[in-house]
């Protein structure tokens, strides 16, 4: 459950978030849409404890994000651009290990659970090889598994298919899938409007620092007789 | 702060540098490798020269047809061989006779009427053996001289001991109850070489994981995964800093192995024939120790300003620079009349206390100024590490 209030964020004299308003509940996917420097990385970086909010309230399975960084972050993952983060000495096994460590995992979990992601990656074969000369699609299976070592309940999702090729891409939309249907709670921010269609339940339309427009995307569709590329552009095209 | 967490992260960035290359290659290849290879190429290009000279030495000499009797003297010369080339210049330009000695006019004439007779010698002057062996002819041309000089002594009936009227020796003032503290030579240079060592090494060994952990992170885009995680961002960044640390420690213990290596490799080049006190080794060891932990912070703190791999070099490199400004600084400096308010001078001090201490001067002021002085600079260090890492505008710098 992710409830945000009134969030503002400045850097120095920019006001780059100016009140956003949304909520997540468990086991939905919202799709966060926005231009190149709408807010969508700030929102997300504060939400995951990384920045702290200059105003508004942000709440995380009920509890304030500021008050209880070291908690919040113990249930969530993060997933930001598609392969990013390997450890290229270290080997797959470690990589994931690593993070299960650092979220007070026992040796045993870890061990159980990077078994079990192994397994439903298909990385059984290079589990314990070093990452340095994994290809793309690899790593970011590592990437994947390293960021729900700790079975997260949120999981926030950054333009995770971004240079990515269509396998690849296909890897993430089939993970943040799996996460919906775990009951997880799910933001992922996007410029690509098919995937948002395909795996979002609701969107969140950001624009300079706004939400301009959310809802149920066929609602939405509903309401301005569009797709929801075209209601996009019209959202955030300059009036 | 969470000491397990410190302690996973600690050990993740050890496996992680210790696999990487670099780290063994600036951490103890180098280090390790530095002072033998140099004292044996030195060792090889002094004994190569002096085998030169121990060979005869070729010459030629101008006299522009006179007849001289110092010629006589100088073919006799053992270890001087007079060449007689068509072009004796041509001949020095070639390197076949190591100096041209050119007679002045009528020489022979102006020794015998006790006249001064002029006589140059022409050498190359981009060739060292041409000028060492120019000063060995000179010395033939001293020894001819001095002959030259007795029979004329004796035929005015004078002693050659009235010229002489000083004889001067030299010898160090060791006080009673002291050692000598060895051969001059061999502490200036170790007096220089092990205060310089020890600040430089700290960084040498260091940098590369410096620069991995912290710009590092972030060019391969695996901090904000990290900084999501259940540890909190101190005890990251002291797992971090403690691993810096620890190679600079690293760096510092190869590089005095290395010396110690070299004086067993080329004992005439690097005697070790001086000692240190159990107290002067306690002093350096711990000046040592916190420049490293000094250094670390701030090498850390730089590279999680730096965006990249390369920014991070760019910025880190000058402080091996800064570094060695202090050791050259104090190199003529006269350790018996050092002035109090020296040891206020960050790093400096580092340097001029361990001079000090190794040539047994033991000034508890300086002693505690120092340490003061330096162990504020290691709070202020950590200090800045921990804002520079809790700070948005750095960890995010775009
Ligand atoms: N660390 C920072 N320092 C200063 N300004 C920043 C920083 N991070 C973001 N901004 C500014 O805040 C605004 C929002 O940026 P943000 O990165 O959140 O946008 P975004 O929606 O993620 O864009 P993109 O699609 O390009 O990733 C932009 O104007 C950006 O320049
Ligand atoms: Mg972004």
């Amino acid at each position: 459950m992710i409830e945000v209030k009134g969030l503002k964020k400045y850097f120095k004299d920019v006001e780059a978030l100016k009140g956003i308003e949304f909520h997540v509940g468990k086991g939905e996917v919202l799709g966060l849409l926005g231009e190149n420097g709408a807010g969508k990385t700030t929102t997300l970086r504060i939400l995951a404890t990384m920045l702290k909010p200059d105003g508004g309230t942000i709440v995380l399975n009920g509890k304030n994000v500021v008050e209880h960084p070291q908690e919040i972050r113990k249930n969530i993952g993060i997933l930001f651009g598609g392969e990013s983060g390997i450890y290229d000495r270290l080997t797959a096994r470690e990589n994931i290990a690593y993070y299960g460590e650092l979220n007070d995992m026992s040796k045993e979990d870890i061990k159980e659970r990077i078994e079990h992601l192994a397994k439903i990656f298909n990385m059984e074969e290079y589990i314990d090889r070093r990452a340095g000369k994994f290809s793309k699609g690899m790593k970011q299976k590592v990437a994947i598994a390293r960021s729900i070592i700790h079975n997260p309940s949120i999981m926030l999702f950054d333009e995770p298919t971004s240079g990515l090729d269509v396998g690849g891409a296909r890897i993430i939309q089939q993970f943040i899938q799996t996460c919906k249907e775990e009951g997880k709670t799910v933001i992922f921010s996007s410029h690509t409007m098919s995937e948002v269609e395909k795996l979002c339940d609701r969107v969140a339309i950001i624009h300079k620092g706004t939400i301009v427009e959310s809802g149920y995307i066929d609602d939405l569709k509903q309401k301005y007789e569009k797709d929801v590329e075209d209601l996009f552009l019209e959202l955030v095209g300059e009036k | 702060m969470n000491y397990k967490h410190i302690s996973i992260v600690f050990k993740k960035e050890l496996k992680d540098i210790f696999r990487d290359k670099r780290t063994w290659i600036a951490g103890v290849l180098i280090p390790v490798l530095v002072f033998p290879l140099m004292f044996y190429l030195m060792g090889i290009g002094k004994t190569k020269m002096e085998s030169n000279l121990q060979n005869d030495i070729h010459i030629a000499i101008e006299a522009k047809g006179q007849e001289a009797e110092i010629i006589g003297f100088i073919e006799e010369m053992e270890g001087i061989i007079v060449m007689k080339p068509e072009d004796p210049y041509l001949a020095l330009e070639n390197g076949e006779v190591k100096t041209v000695l050119v007679l002045g006019d009528n020489f022979q004439e102006n020794i015998v009427n006790e006249k001064p007779a002029e006589i140059k010698l022409m050498y190359d002057e981009v060739s060292s053996e041409s000028s060492m062996a120019s000063s060995v002819v000179e010395n033939a041309i001293r020894a001819y001289s001095e002959g030259v000089t007795l029979t004329r002594l004796s035929k005015l009936g004078i002693t050659p001991e009235v010229l002489q009227p000083t004889v001067i020796s030299w010898e160090a003032y060791v006080p009673e109850g002291q050692e000598s503290k060895g051969d001059g030579a061999v502490l200036m240079m170790m007096t220089f070489l092990l205060p310089f060592l020890l600040m430089l090494y700290p960084v040498v060994g260091g940098m590369p994981a410096a620069i991995d952990l912290g710009s590092g992170e972030k060019e391969r885009l695996s901090l904000e995964p990290l900084l999501s995680t259940g540890a909190d961002r101190l005890s990251i960044l002291i797992g971090k800093y403690l691993t810096i640390l620890l190679a600079s420690v690293i760096g510092v213990v190869t590089s005095l192995g290395g010396l110690v290596a070299a004086s067993k490799i080329s004992p005439e080049m690097m005697p070790m024939g001086f000692k240190i006190s159990p107290l002067a080794l306690t002093i350096l060891i711990s000046i040592s120790l916190l420049i490293a932990m000094m250094l670390s912070g701030i090498m850390l703190s730089i590279s999680v300003f730096a965006k990249s791999y390369k920014e991070a070099g760019t910025y880190l490199s000058p402080i091996t620079i800064i570094l060695m400004i202090p050791a050259y600084l104090t190199m003529f400096m006269d350790l018996k009349r050092l002035s109090t308010p020296l040891f206020f001078v960050p790093l400096l001090n580092a340097v001029l206390l361990m001079k000090e201490v190794l040539v047994d001067i033991i000034n508890p002021l300086h002693i505690a100024i120092t340490f003061s002085m330096c162990i504020a600079l290691v709070v202020a260090s950590l200090a800045f590490t921990k804002y520079m890492f809790s700070k948005e505008s750095v960890i995010f710098r775009s």
